[in-house]
């Protein structure tokens, strides 16, 4: 039987590794599984390069699913632009439910408390002046 | 068995053995380092926390208002340092002090970026795997003090 410490472990994970990205994609394809978090989850969104203006802008949202075949929007990261880079916490806790909701995208800044079984990153970049942005996303149970 | 006090007595960790801070001294623990001579690193907490309680004691400070201290503790989510705990400035022409605060993984967090400071006598509700102290010290005093985590 697995340790706290070992299933902890094997649940962190990396969502989306960093790379650099010109346009909108998502990582649909290639979901990571979270099981049973003991209290909540922990996202970070690490945009560790960027440019060139103000007018390039990234959207990231994460993504979960609850009931084995939908994905629904649990977190939408604020806005960066090519400005400056940036790191970005957000927590997750599935026991603060939100009251009825349709699968809507979520507003930036905001979250869901919602968890699911499976995570994906999609990202959104609109491109004024030759956009490009480096970031990863992470996932960290607690 | 052992009791639950035996138990989180095993799991109690020191962030910071009793070290003294000299003249505007700016550090953190979150590679292994010899600060005067005592040897700092990071902490990793075996058993996922439901919370930590941290608790700064400073046993003696030096040696006027404008000698200023500021504790901050870290925890390690993803490989990224994330600052959770910032212990209330602690100021040259003070007595001993004693600070605790508590960090829950069931509280919420509102969503920030790392660009904002967490400023002093606050807390951010993160639980990572590994634990570190930053210190700044401003001013020309002295400080002695040593931070404990207490995984609960």
């Amino acid at each position: 039987m697995s340790t706290n410490l070992e299933r902890r472990f094997s649940y962190a994970g990396t969502i989306l590794a960093s790379g650099t990205k010109t346009a909108s994609g998502d990582t649909s394809a290639t979901p990571i599984t979270i099981i049973d978090p003991p209290n909540a989850v922990q996202l970070i969104l690490d945009v560790s390069a960027v440019a060139t203006d103000g007018t390039d802008t990234l959207d990231v949202t994460v993504r979960t699913m609850i009931d084995g075949k939908n994905w629904v929007d649990i977190c939408a990261f604020t806005e960066v632009n090519g400005t400056a880079t940036k790191r970005i916490v957000a927590k997750i806790i599935p026991r603060l439910g939100p009251s009825v909701i349709t699968d809507a995208a979520l507003t930036a800044g905001s979250i869901r408390s919602l968890v699911g079984d499976k995570y994906m990153v999609a990202w959104t970049i609109v491109s004024g002046n030759a956009a490009s942005f480096t970031f990863s996303v992470v996932c960290c149970p607690c | 068995m052992s009791t639950n006090l035996e138990r989180r007595n095993g799991y109690v960790q020191t962030l910071l053995a009793p070290i003294t801070l000299t003249a505007a001294a700016t550090g953190n623990s979150q590679t292994t380092q010899i600060v005067n001579t005592v040897p700092v690193g990071p902490v990793t907490i075996k058993d996922p926390p439901s919370a930590v309680a941290i608790v700064v004691d400073v046993s003696a400070v030096a040696t006027i208002v404008s000698d200023t201290c500021d504790i901050t503790v870290q925890t390690l989510i993803g490989g990224f340092w994330v600052d959770v705990m910032h212990a209330t400035q602690i100021l040259g022409n003070g007595s001993a002090i004693r600070f605790v605060a508590s960090i829950a993984a069931s509280a919420g967090q509102a969503m920030f970026a790392t660009s904002t400071a967490l400023t002093a006598g606050n807390v951010r509700n993160l639980i990572g795997d590994s634990w570190a102290v930053k210190w700044v010290l401003s001013g020309t005093g002295s400080f002695t003090l040593s931070v404990t985590i207490i995984p609960e």
